[in-house]
């Protein structure tokens, strides 16, 4: 194996692992900076869905000329809402989540990260990567890198000790088959990642004048939808004298 | 934990550049579904509704269970009277769109009548009405 080759190999998947983790960070940036706003319109959006349902629903009875019930209703339209409401909870739990880590901390985030890639990154070594047992502890390695959840990586850190222990993993067991490929594959990767969202946000917050402008677009779809909104909500009326009281 | 491990990849692109606000307008959209005639005028209970029906108007499409047809689509005019129906041949699409929830519509796009063989009591003359059936998208 070209050791040189491998070095280079080995830095382009660090690299592409760090963009990865930039691109998530990105996103969170965008959402403290603009939180509020995308909030407020994806909650529009999710009224606007909910009520184009509603609007369905009660159309779907009017056709047939029959009684709208509000309970059989909302029952309906729940079921098929919860994956808008989900997105929403988890859009809000990141506007809501404001601790971030110490530099120190951050570099403890690194150096536990790249100690595992080292040993069990699936493009570094794919023979150990077949077993399961290191699939699940790469993954979960991989996902706390990203959410910089130092305490998990802790916990971790001491699992990998243990399946390196049981492996009798070395440096020299490292072998990525075909090396040229694998440059090639990992560089398109990166170039993927960076000419996409959210990683192109990054051009947005740190320029003022589109910050301003991005903060404007928010607005005017916010204007449009509250629009859209009261429109739909003025169609639901028409349909008030097939309204029927459940108690 | 971390809650920053719940961030889910692109999801302000989903409410950003190609989410819904873009394509919001124009809040409806009349689709034309096809022209027709108005069928089973000669059996109307009331053909008083049907002879006033003028070029223009616009006449609601309702689905239920009539003439021994459980999907016989009804035309409607403005008082909620009956003036005619779909035939059943042509019915079957646009009684799925209306259990799907969907709004349609008719406009009357011409009207004349014959005087006809097959004459009822109540009904002397026969009308025609071609119509263009619309969905409403909004």
């Amino acid at each position: 194996m070209d050791k040189e080759k491998l070095t280079v190999f080995e830095k382009l998947v660090y690299e592409r692992d760090d963009i990865e983790k930039q691109a998530n960070l990105i996103e969170i940036w965008y959402i403290r900076e603009f939180g509020n706003l995308v909030q407020e319109l994806f909650e529009l959006q999710v009224e606007c869905i909910k009520l184009k349902k509603q609007i369905a629903f009660c159309q779907a009875r009017w056709n047939e000329g029959k009684a709208i019930n509000g309970e059989e209703m909302e029952k309906h339209i729940d079921g098929t809402m919860q994956k808008y409401y989900d997105e929403l909870e988890s859009l809000i739990k990141v506007a809501e989540n404001d601790s971030l880590l110490t530099e120190d901390a951050l570099k403890e985030v690194k150096r536990i990260y790249f100690k595992a890639a080292k040993f069990i990154h699936p493009d570094l070594n794919p023979m150990l990567f077949e077993h399961e047992e290191v699939q699940e502890l790469w993954n979960n390695i991989s996902n706390a890198y990203k959410a910089n959840d130092i305490e998990k990586l802790k916990e971790y850190e001491l699992a990998l000790a243990s399946v390196l222990e049981k492996y009798g993993l070395s440096d020299e067991s490292v072998d990525v088959g075909d090396i040229d490929d694998k440059i090639a594959a990992v560089k398109a990767e990166i170039q993927k990642i960076k000419d996409s969202k959210p990683y192109t946000y990054k051009q947005i917050l740190e320029d003022t004048v589109q910050k301003a402008e991005e903060r404007n677009d928010l607005l005017r779809k916010i204007g449009e939808c509250q629009a859209y909104s009261e429109f739909l909500k003025e169609q639901m009326t028409k349909y008030t004298i097939l309204w029927v009281r459940t108690e | 934990m971390n809650e920053l491990t719940v961030v889910q990849q692109n999801l302000i692109s989903k409410i950003n550049k190609d989410g819904v606000a873009d394509v919001l307008k124009p809040f409806v959209k009349d689709v034309i579904i096809y022209k027709t005639f108005v069928s089973d005028v000669m059996f109307l209970e009331d053909p008083i509704p049907v002879e006033n029906v003028k070029i223009g108007d616009k006449l609601g499409l309702k689905i239920g269970a009539r003439f021994g047809n459980e999907n016989y689509i009804g035309l409607y005019d403005s008082s909620d009277e009956l003036v005619g129906g779909i035939a059943e041949y042509e019915s079957e699409i646009l009684a799925n769109l209306l259990r799907a929830g969907k709004e349609l519509y008719a406009i009357v796009d011409d009207k004349r009548f014959e005087y006809t063989k097959m004459l009822r009591p109540k009904s002397k003359i026969m009308h025609k009405l071609a119509i263009t059936i619309y969905m409403r998208e909004i």
